[in-house]
């Protein structure tokens, strides 16, 4: 180790040194997730009312999202990471894939699998809240596709042409849009960095929704996706022409202005706000 | 270029933006000057996977020990210190080469990181590679000795095209690209290949304005020649982020908006069809040695894309003629358009250059990588010279008003077979586009396209409109026509390997 000066090599020195204490060994810590309509369980081939401006009937052919980045906060509003289970499958790093189809019915381009439990572990704590980014880290979201592991290598989250993944689907169809109406969110305005070399891209719109929970206890709480809310400002019965099936996060799209805005997420001269679809709710009633 | 150290407002600002840690403490932002002129400071190397090699190898023992093995930085070393940073972030890529390769120069004077003077200056470049590296950029796509042993059979006068070092040509990959190429198992249904959209005999583009997918959604673009597509550093129409054949091949199997062959979902599926198919188990294993399981999706567009890179044309009369082969190859008409394409006066080279036709192009011993795209003054819809969606050229995936209407000037050989043209089709003949550029942008007169392409705000400065005799016209037309490879377009080594019948 070579430095420069005294201050340096007393600093590299220390930084090198292994951490003075262990890290306390985790406890187990299960998030789970609800897909609802205003509390109501929804699935595959279910007919679901009351949905968006028109109060649609919708049924939906894929609903999956990936979430990372999660995070507990205790009382005083520090964040631990929770170290997500490694298996192989749902969860892979810090992102886990919620998946609430099940190739039944409309759904069969599907998978069988479904998963709707974050599981990881952490430090044995007063955890008062949760946060977590629905949509992948950029890093993750800009690598080679054929070359990750599960869960991020299922060709229906791909979204090649736009240099990433689909952050989430939910693919309807609908009273009026019996084709399909599309909600593929990810992100947009993508250009390469500097050097033609490097193939790697920024995104002016990453499109990655913040989700921050002040009032939830994993032992007692889930955290509910509300189609019914996510939709609240939408018209599904409809599509402007010559633009995306629903909404692929096209800015000039307007079948994502009501969409984005219930996600919390800027889109044209639409400042981004507090997102409207996920909540905490006790156990018990969304088992209802 | 060891400029005077300048911490004023000029200086780029470095900012060590620090996550809360996971024990809770939040870090000080921390704010780095690197000198703005620093951005100019380039590699001097052309990059091969050895010297990312060197550049981890400096990382493992000069750094890892504060940023941590994978960058990922680490605790401030002592209080009042800012933490080391985190070298994987996203923000780092908005710094260039030359700032990163300043502050492993300089060190950071107040911050506690060394400099790191001792290093050669070809050390530190390969550091500041890894460094790249570390927050998922891939360098290893600049790398060319993918392409080196392998035996090309290049035009005479082409240069070698660079291939990704992780996806080095074997004529076995080649041989099982071609198979893959015009399989329609690559398709949901079974009935579409590749090569249905990509036809030899039409230069592997197709006789279709905007293409059809297997499922029947129409593309709003067309099939592009895929001609000499080694040379090209990007792909498609007007996609700047797509680099990789590898990758590209992705976007008509994958893509859904529109559907072209239809495989979301389906690549478990898809992979088993291979598997069953008898060619396939041994062909696979021949082009990836070593791999416990070479059916994959990974080694399926490796593979394309290797097939792809040999699709090389340059036996045109036209290169005939200018090679001295035969002298006598090109017309006397052609050879005035020749005159007339090289002018000034029509300014067509000045995109449609070089040996490719294209000023788009990147190969071995090309110093600079040019990638162009342009607004040839097609529609002009309303005051911001828009374009019909979607397609809106570049413009579609950076969302920039500024690239409206831009699009890659694609490469003219073997143009005469493949009308109709322009990205939409929407031009029938070679004689019809001469005169959209004669008329320097084309008029829409009514419906919903209506507007004076040539007022086009984002026009190319180039596409400024001239006079042609009917003649000189019809001279333009028959130089393009002698860029047409007969011999390209009927090489068995290019063509459909499965037999005529039973392919299933």
């Amino acid at each position: 180790m070579i430095c420069r000066s005294v201050t340096a090599c007393a600093l590299v020195a220390a930084a090198a040194a292994p951490p003075a204490a262990a890290q306390p060994a985790g406890v187990p810590v299960a998030i789970r997730f609800a897909a609802t309509a205003g509390g109501a369980p929804v699935a595959c081939g279910q007919r679901i009312a009351d949905i968006g401006t028109t109060k649609s009937t919708i049924s939906f052919v894929d609903f999956r999202f990936y979430v990372s980045r999660v995070r507990l906060v205790s009382a005083s509003g520090a964040e631990v990471p929770l170290a997500l289970t490694q298996d192989g499958l749902w969860q892979h790093d810090d992102v886990a894939l919620l998946d609430f189809e099940d190739a039944t019915g409309p759904c069969a381009n599907g998978t069988p699998e479904t998963h709707a439990v974050i599981e990881g572990t952490a430090p044995a704590g007063d955890y008062t809240g949760v946060r977590f980014d629905v949509g992948l880290p950029f890093d993750k979201n800009h690598q080679d596709v054929t070359l990750q592991p599960s869960p991020l290598n299922l060709s229906r989250m791909f979204w090649n042409w736009n240099a990433g993944y689909k952050f989430m689907r939910l693919d309807l169809r609908s009273t009026g849009q019996p084709r399909g109406w599309l909600v593929h969110l990810g992100s947009t305005a993508c250009t390469p960095e500097g050097t033609p070399s490097v193939s790697a891209v920024s995104c002016a719109n990453r499109n990655v929704v913040g989700v921050d929970l002040p009032a939830f206890a994993a032992a007692r709480d889930v955290v509910e996706l509300d189609v019914r809310a996510l939709f609240a400002t939408s018209n599904v019965d409809m599509n402007t022409a010559e633009t995306a099936l629903g909404c692929m996060s096209g800015s000039a799209d307007p079948e994502c202005v009501g969409l984005f805005g219930q996600l919390g997420l800027a889109i044209a001269d639409r400042p981004a706000g507090p997102q409207q679809v996920f909540r905490a709710v006790p156990a018990m009633r969304s088992a209802r | 270029m060891r400029g005077p150290i300048i911490f004023s407002g000029a200086a780029i600002l470095w900012v060590v933006a620090l996550g809360a840690a996971a024990d809770g403490r939040q870090g000080q932002p921390h704010v780095h000057h690197a000198p703005a002129q620093s951005r100019l400071l380039a590699s001097p190397l052309d990059l091969t996977d050895a010297d990312l090699d060197a550049g981890r190898a400096t990382y493992a023992t000069r750094c890892a020990g504060c940023h941590g093995a994978k960058g990922a930085g680490g605790p401030a070393p002592a209080t009042g210190t800012p933490a080391p940073a985190d070298l994987t972030r996203a923000e780092l890529r908005t710094h260039a080469d030359g700032e990163i390769y300043w502050v492993v120069t300089h060190g950071i004077p107040d911050g506690g990181m060394p400099a790191f003077t001792q290093l050669s200056e070809t050390a530190r470049w390969q550091l500041v590679a890894w460094v790249r590296s570390l927050g998922g950029v891939r360098l290893s796509v600049r790398a060319t000795d993918g392409g080196a042993g392998y035996v090309w059979d290049l035009p005479p006068g082409f240069p070698r095209p660079k291939v990704p070092a992780d996806n080095p040509m074997t004529p076995a990959k080649v041989e099982l690209g071609r198979h893959l190429f015009y399989d329609t198992r690559l398709s949901v249904n079974g009935t579409y290949a590749c090569a249905t959209c990509h036809e030899q005999r039409r230069a592997f583009a197709d006789a279709r304005g905007r293409a059809v997918g297997a499922t029947g959604d129409v593309h709003p673009r067309g099939s592009m020649s895929l001609g000499n597509i080694a040379y090209s550093p990007v792909l498609t129409w007007a996609n700047p982020t797509q680099r990789r054949l590898e990758t590209q091949a992705l976007v008509p199997m994958f893509g859904e908006d529109p559907v072209e062959l239809g495989l979301s979902g389906q690549e478990q599926a898809m992979l088993a069809r291979l598997a069953d198919e008898p060619r396939y188990p041994a062909m696979f294993t021949a082009a990836f040695p070593g791999d416990g399981a070479p059916i994959s999706l990974a080694n399926v567009t490796r593979a394309i894309a290797s097939f792809e890179r040999t699709l090389l044309s340059g036996r045109a009369p036209y290169d005939l003629y200018r090679t001295s082969a035969d002298p006598r190859a090109l017309s006397p008409a052609a050879q005035r358009g020749e005159d007339l394409f090289f002018s000034e006066r029509t300014e067509c080279f000045h995109c449609h250059g070089g040996f490719n036709f294209t000023e788009t192009a990147d190969y071995v011993g090309k110093g600079f990588v040019e990638i162009e795209f342009h607004n040839t003054g097609l529609y002009n819809l309303g005051p911001d010279g828009a374009y019909p969606t979607p397609n809106t050229g570049v413009h579609a995936v950076t969302e920039d008003p500024d690239d409206m209407g831009r699009y890659k000037a694609p490469s003219l050989r073997n143009i005469a077979l493949t009308p109709p043209y322009m990205h939409d089709g929407s031009i029938a003949t070679l004689t019809d586009v001469v005169r959209h550029y004669e008329a320097g942008g084309r008029t829409v007169a009514d419906g919903p396209h209506k507007g004076v392409g040539a007022t086009n705000p984002h026009k190319s400065e180039f596409v400024k409109g001239f006079q042609l005799t009917h003649q000189e016209r019809a001279d333009l037309v028959a130089f393009l026509e002698s860029l047409t490879d007969q011999a390209f377009v009927s090489d068995p080594r290019f063509a459909d390997p499965w037999p005529r019948k039973g392919t299933k």
